[in-house]
């Protein structure tokens, strides 16, 4: 399966998209059957056909995921800001700064899937010096980075309210340990009750 | 090429580094419109961190040929103490832009965080603000 898929999209509360949705995520390699994989580059919101201008999240290699369920809103302004980061040239930081590395931008998209019912703010979605994704939170005193390095491994950085950081990276069970670090930036070192 | 400690760079020289408006590299306060740089700004992939020294170059300079980019300063010595003992200061003989300084050494995302922390915009020099996903 090749070339662009149209993604069907009905919204729900300002902060979430309601069910009915199929999107197209990306699963690493190891976990499913490869496949082409698809574009997301149209969307339908409500009634009203509305392209979603400029996303396209197409690779030709590896897997990917279609999954019907909730989905918070910043994942889809996080995609719409990955593809924003697609089209930056080389040096474009004036420093040497490389295009966005495909390799990370795939691991970003396999974070959203991990993360999509997730209620977050939107992060600054950032570009490194070596093409890297690094999303970026900030909120209640906290902040949490999240940098997704070269696809391979995460780092992250934690800045506690009295300003202190604690540092680390990650290279197994990513979709448990990126849930815990999300869970901490929001309710703080114990996880909510549930 | 090979880096050279500068000793002649004192811990009350102050140095300023470009700031791109691209890659989400800038966040927006909604409150106070003020920008804030991202830690990914004191990061080099090749772990060599391009300063300039503000003694030897104007903003102006720094930023010619730049449009849109901002600009922050900070003193050597609250870098050393930021980023520890594992880093230089090289100046960059082979540029013919003056006062070009490099910082030479590993900077974790850690290091770069408190790195951003001790930054401040020069005066008049945040970068310009795009529309977002520009």
């Amino acid at each position: 399966m090749a070339g662009s898929v149209p993604v069907m999209i009905t919204t729900g509360s300002r902060t979430s998209v309601a069910a009915s949705l199929l999107l197209l995520l990306f699963a690493m390699p190891n976990q499913l059957p490869e496949f082409d994989r698809p574009s997301l580059d149209e969307v339908v919101v409500g009634d009203q056909f509305e392209p979603l201008k400029g996303i396209q999240l197409s690779t030709t290699t590896g897997g990917f995921l279609t999954q019907t369920a909730s989905v918070a809103a910043w994942v889809f302004e996080v995609a719409k800001k990955l593809d924003a980061l697609g089209k930056l040239r080389p040096d474009w930081d004036s420093h040497g700064g490389l295009s966005l590395n495909q390799k990370s931008r795939d691991l970003t998209l396999n974070m959203l899937g991990w993360l999509a019912s997730e209620e977050l703010p939107t992060p600054a979605v950032v570009l490194g010096s070596a093409g890297n994704v690094c999303l970026e939170w900030r909120a209640k005193g906290r902040e949490l980075e999240v940098d997704l390095g070269d696809g391979e491994k995460i780092a992250f950085v934690k800045v506690f309210p009295d300003g202190s950081i604690e540092e680390g990276e990650r290279q197994t069970n990513l979709p448990t340990e990126l849930r815990g670090l999300t869970s901490w930036f929001m309710h703080g070192e114990l996880p909510p009750a549930r | 090429m090979d880096r050279h400690d500068d000793p002649t760079i004192n811990g009350d020289m102050v140095l300023l580094r470009r700031i791109p408006p691209y890659g989400d590299r800038v966040q927006w306060d909604d409150r106070t419109g003020e920008p804030t740089p991202s830690s990914q700004n004191f990061k080099d992939r090749n772990n060599e961190l391009s300063t300039f020294l503000a003694a030897e170059i104007t903003a102006d300079a720094a930023l010619a040929g730049h449009d849109g980019f901002g600009l922050v300063q900070f003193t050597a010595g609250r870098v050393r103490e930021a980023l520890g003992s594992g880093i230089i200061f090289c100046r960059d003989t082979s540029d013919p832009t003056p006062g070009h300084v490099i910082i030479c050494g590993k900077v974790t995302d850690g290091m770069a965080r408190r790195f951003r922390s001790i930054a401040s915009w020069v005066p008049g020099r945040w970068p310009a603000r795009l529309r977002p996903e520009a």
